[in-house]
């Protein structure tokens, strides 16, 4: 799937979130989202899906602009894109299991049984096999973002976008998770678009990356050369400078 | 100017949020479809609409029809009509007016106002945008189960109301108003007739469909956190009386069912 955004603007009241950002998210490949808090990454994820709507500027999933579309019209286009969000977001009225299977069930995508076994080899996955009874209030941050993962994997997407996917997992776990996403990338040829903090993932997973800052793309392009930037700013962030 | 500015705004968001209401409305008809995949959360929202609102409607209904009792009867007996009259009154107006309206009452403040604050939470949560994420449709998902259940419940839970308010009524004029049982009952069941069963009914499900919808709206229509949360729960308690008064008014008044 091949995900392009063209001079994408948001306000929120007084607030430009994203100020005319152009990116191109190239099949297949892992593309990284750097940039502060607050810097617009998470709208732009939401863009990519049409959850929000921008006020101007073109969202192209595939070629297609997704930017002007009904809700009623996204939603095909949804099931094929997979979106981890960042606190995980699992409905809390459901236990983990059904979390997981929430997605399959709704659209009747295989029968009950298959469904369950879908579940049960996500939940493995990502070490939570055991607890598909537990509610979501009963779990702790790093678990509750390893079920919506497995949420996001059991539609078998196209695209995967990732917000802070290893943000508050412990270094083990966030190698497994990083693991993991290389192992989609390569094994499923999914795109994937990850928008994180966590430089050591930043750099050791993405083909691509750009750099978010109040609202603009500053910077752009591979590992390689984001380490040999000369953007102050870039490389304030890339030092973890306190004055960045 | 100044002074047409807010006025216009004012009536701006009203035309607007209205709309809004009965874009729900027609998105939620659209939608039914999806009940069949959601039986489990229906019965749920059909327990919290009737059975765990049954104590709540019991009482009130039951002390509406007392104190209807209660008024009528002290004014017919200077008239010497209380034999006569109070069981009709308590019952016409019961079944009419009052149960239906304090039904719709008890179901806003009690389940309609939870739903919001549940629905507003799961949006400034993110839920609402993870169920779109997945390619589910919010309406369908969060609404259908709660209009359907409400468009059953609420009627029942009124016939209960109004059979409790006669109860109520019975035992004021049984006991303080010296009217025998048998004659109450009898000349209220005499005085009814099919129109003021039908009138009061129709009510309940126009009655049914607000508190739901305009709810849930609210609810979707959450913004800013827990702030959010309380200023849409309060909105939709609001919207809600105000707009059943308003439906009980034409109702009555045009549409002739009354």
């Amino acid at each position: 799937m091949h995900i392009q955004v063209q001079n994408l603007c948001k306000t929120f009241g007084a607030n430009r979130v994203l100020d005319g950002v152009t990116l191109d998210f190239a099949p297949g490949k892992i593309t990284v989202v750097l940039g502060g808090s607050g810097t617009g990454k998470s709208v732009l994820l939401k863009h990519l899906v049409g959850i929000l709507q921008p006020d101007s500027g073109t969202v192209l999933v595939d070629g297609r602009d997704i930017s002007q579309l009904k809700e009623r019209e996204l939603l095909p286009i949804r099931m094929r894109i997979g979106l981890l969000f960042q606190g995980g977001a699992l409905l809390n009225s459901l236990n983990v299991e059904q979390n997981v299977g929430l997605g399959l069930r709704e659209h009747g995508l295989y029968p009950e049984k298959e469904v369950r076994r879908i579940v049960q080899e996500k939940l493995t996955l990502m070490g939570l096999s055991d607890k598909g009874r537990e509610m979501p209030a009963n779990l702790s941050g790093g678990m509750r973002k390893r079920v919506a993962l497995a949420r996001t994997l059991t539609m078998n997407p196209e695209a995967i976008l990732y917000d802070e996917p290893t943000a508050g997992l412990d270094p083990p776990r966030s190698g497994r998770v990083d693991a993991l996403i290389r192992e989609m990338s390569e094994k499923t040829k999914v795109t994937s678009v990850l928008v994180t903090h966590d430089m050591v993932s930043a750099f050791g997973l993405a083909d691509y990356i750009y750099f978010l800052y109040r609202g603009k793309v500053i910077e752009a392009g591979t590992p390689d050369e984001f380490r040999q930037t000369k953007n102050e700013i870039v490389q304030r962030f890339i030092n973890r400078d306190p004055a960045g | 100017m100044l002074l047409f500015r807010p006025i216009h705004a004012l009536f701006y968001s009203l035309f607007l949020k209205s709309g809004q209401v009965v874009a729900l409305f027609f998105q939620t008809l659209a939608e039914l479809g999806s009940l069949s995949r959601h039986w489990a959360s229906t019965f749920k929202f059909m327990l919290q609409f009737g059975l765990y609102t049954l104590p709540l409607a019991t009482l009130i209904g039951f002390f509406v029809g007392m104190v209807t009792a209660l008024q009528t009867g002290m004014e017919l007996k200077k008239l010497g009509l209380t034999d006569l009259m109070v069981g009709p009154l308590v019952g016409i107006s019961l079944m009419r007016e009052m149960g239906p309206v304090i039904t719709a009452v008890i179901v806003t403040g009690r389940v309609g106002a939870a739903m919001t604050a549940e629905i507003g939470t799961m949006v400034v949560t993110e839920e609402v945008d993870v169920l779109r994420s997945l390619g589910i449709h919010p309406v369908g998902f969060l609404v259908v189960p709660r209009f359907f259940a409400a468009m059953l419940m609420v009627p029942a839970l009124t016939v209960y109301s109004i059979l409790a308010g006669i109860w109520g009524g019975a035992m004021v004029a049984t006991n303080y108003l010296n009217v025998s049982s048998a004659i109450y009952y009898d000349k209220l069941f005499s005085a009814i007739k099919r129109i003021d069963i039908e009138s009061g009914m129709c009510k309940t499900f126009v009655f049914a469909a607000i508190i739901s919808i305009v709810c849930c709206y609210c609810g979707l229509s959450t913004t800013r956190g827990a702030e959010g949360v309380g200023r849409s729960t309060m909105s939709a308690v609001v919207i809600s009386l105000s707009s059943i008064l308003i439906a009980d008014y034409f109702m009555t008044r045009f549409v002739g069912i009354g």
